[in-house]
């Protein structure tokens, strides 16, 4: 690979491994399923990759990845998704300016939520391994555990929202003792 | 949260895809008037987002998960498998909060690198842990797994160990040597597919946009797209690119024989039996952008392509379809109808009767992109993702054969694009975007059983 490309390559890893998780939330919350998300964040890292000799300043990085996720998550959506429910483009626009402020450095989010996952009820953790590993549909789950779809889907919601709040306070906790 | 109950209880039906149409407008209504529950949304959902990430390496729990859906029948075992659950359920606990996972391998070698992470600066022998991302920026590493595995990294690269005998590959390329009794097994992911050694040496590289590819160096590896698809058993001397995206497309790229029967190691010889075959009278072939080039004193004859043989000799133009030199420019083919493709293959062949390595029009490099309705949208717009054109593979074979010198590409060649499971996708028109010199010889298109 010539040097200028590989500068180019390592310019674009430093950037985008830099905002790749905020960017990543921001298009699961545009998005209904994880999969959708998944798969838009993929055509995201090929249009950044395949454009990223046109950024003129490499300081908007972080901006011009969420412009382009945000298109990204628009075309999916009128290619692939027009039957489902998604905001629109106000709400869409102010999202991506909330998700792109956010400042968290992603190695202590995700180390925080390590952690906040064993402080979960193990039945909790146990069930948000299980939906989490396998992509499984709440229907899924439940059919396999014999209950209903709406008693998981409390169970979860509620995993998530103490997940949410102790990987909050633990960031924070962090912070005011660095 | 500081957002009302109410409120994060439509976040969470809207991110588990079950909110009403009604329960949609009135969040978004909401999240318009109060900026706090814009903030706790995003917070839901990254934690969401993260989640499969994080759950994906406490292996131990994943798997009994799996082994608890084949035994969930057997009632009488429910106490014990509940046992046993609460069991995993504490080791996987103690692993989490511990935060201190198994060390499965060491850095072996390290030369020239450059890290990611400017503060992640490893030594030789030092350990490298269960859910430990290594992202190399520029150098080589490689990385010595206790079961005797060896993964060599060049960067850049970004890789994620996943257990003592996994690994995930997100950019970048890694060669895998797992020729160990206790290496074999050794799995390679990437974002589009999974590769499972069996005793053996293997590369994978994989671009910024998740497309994969796989070749086999020694002994046999196989190749998992999906859980649920047929897997793909590749062999010394084998490569295969893997698409991303949910549909999985695979494409492999062979040399023949260098005779006129076109013999491949696995792709089939060029047929009059597939659905584009002139003989069946359905198909037409045009070239709507660039200017095809022939024998002196003939015009060109798309047909060749679609006359079930590839080329009677190495050196044929008039049998083969080609554009003007530097100035490339694309095939259309029309089916005659919407179709359910199984495969498309594409043979090429060229080498000078003299000049031994001159063998460049043998080189096939094209985007085949297809399109359902009766009429095709312009050739010029494929770049356009509004154009209705549905790029369906990449095929650059240069890049396969890792072509440096002229002499390492092939003079006779295949291409043949396949879906995983099922079929690549249902299209009337087909357009090759064509970015090599290619001496085409023939192109089948295999119809879906």
């Amino acid at each position: 690979m010539p040097t200028s490309q590989i500068d180019s390559h390592d310019s674009f890893l430093r950037l985008y491994v830099d905002c790749e998780e905020s960017l990543r939330g921001f298009v699961r919350s545009l998005l209904p399923t994880i999969e959708d998300a998944r798969e838009v964040m993929q055509n995201t890292a090929a249009v950044l990759w395949r454009k990223f000799d046109q950024l003129d300043d490499l300081k908007n990085f972080r901006r011009w990845a969420f412009g382009v996720a945000r298109f990204e998550v628009l075309a999916y959506r009128r290619d692939k998704a027009r039957d489902r429910h998604i905001f629109g483009e106000e709400l869409i626009t102010q999202l991506a300016l909330e998700s792109e402020e956010i400042g968290i450095d992603s190695g202590h989010e995700i180390k925080a939520l390590k952690s906040c996952l064993a402080k979960l009820p193990p039945k909790h953790s146990a069930l948000v391994c299980e939906a989490y590993a396998k992509d499984l549909k709440i229907k899924e789950i439940a059919e396999r555990e014999g209950r209903t779809p709406m008693s998981i889907y409390k169970i979860l919601h509620r995993a998530r929202m103490a997940l949410a709040d102790c990987v909050r306070d633990t960031l924070e906790k962090e912070r005011t003792t660095a | 949260m500081k957002s009302s109950g109410k409120q994060m209880e439509r976040v969470g039906l809207y991110l588990s895809g079950e909110i009403s149409k009604e329960g949609m407008l009135q969040l978004e209504k909401d999240m318009l008037a109060d900026s706090q529950l814009c903030k706790d949304f995003i917070a839901y959902a990254r934690i969401d987002s993260t989640l499969s990430a994080i759950v994906s390496e406490t292996t131990s729990l994943s798997e009994f998960v799996q082994e608890t859906k084949t035994k969930k029948s057997l009632i009488l075992w429910m106490p014990a498998i509940a046992a046993i659950l609460a069991v995993m359920i504490w080791i996987s606990s103690f692993t989490l909060s511990t935060e201190k996972p198994l060390q499965v391998a060491r850095f072996d070698h390290l030369d020239d690198c450059r890290w990611i992470n400017q503060q992640f600066r490893p030594g030789l022998g030092d350990p490298i842990r269960t859910g430990q991302r290594i992202e190399l920026s520029k150098g080589y590493a490689k990385l010595r797994f206790n079961t005797g595995a060896l993964v060599e990294l060049t960067g850049p690269s970004i890789l994620e160990v996943k257990g003592e005998n996994a690994v995930f590959l997100t950019l970048g390329s890694a060669e895998v040597l797992a020729d160990s009794m206790e290496s074999q097994g050794f799995t390679l992911e990437t974002p589009s597919s999974r590769f499972v050694d069996l005793g053996t040496a293997f590369s994978a590289t994989v671009a910024p946009d998740g497309l994969s590819r796989l070749e086999v160096s020694q002994g046999k590896v196989n190749l998992v797209v999906e859980d649920d698809h047929d897997t793909h058993l590749l062999q010394k001397g084998e490569a295969i690119f893997v698409e991303p995206g949910s549909h999985k497309i695979l494409t492999r790229i062979e040399s023949g024989d260098g005779t006129e029967q076109f013999q491949f190691p696995t792709i089939s010889s060029p047929s009059k039996d597939d659905i584009a075959d002139q003989s069946k009278g359905g198909a037409t072939i045009t070239a709507p952008q660039g200017k095809l080039r022939t024998a002196r004193s003939l015009s060109p004859n798309p047909n060749v392509l679609i006359d079930g043989r590839g080329q009677s000799k190495q050196d044929s133009p008039r049998e083969s379809l080609f554009f003007e030199n530097g100035r490339y420019g694309s095939l259309l083919m029309d089916l005659g109808r919407a179709v359910s493709i199984r495969k498309i293959n594409s043979y090429s062949w060229h080498q000078h009767n003299r000049i031994e390595d001159h063998r460049v029009r043998a080189h096939q490099g094209y985007v085949l992109y297809g399109f359902a309705g009766e009429t095709p949208p312009s050739a010029e717009a494929v770049g356009d993702p509004d154009s209705g054109w549905v790029r369906i593979a990449r095929v650059n074979s240069d890049q396969f054969f890792q072509v440096h010198q002229k002499l390492d590409r092939p003079a006779q060649q295949a291409c043949s694009i396949f879906a995983s499971k099922g079929e690549l996708g249902k299209y009337r028109y087909l357009l090759w975007d064509v970015k090599a010199p290619t001496f085409f010889g023939e192109i089948d298109v295999y119809e879906t059983p």
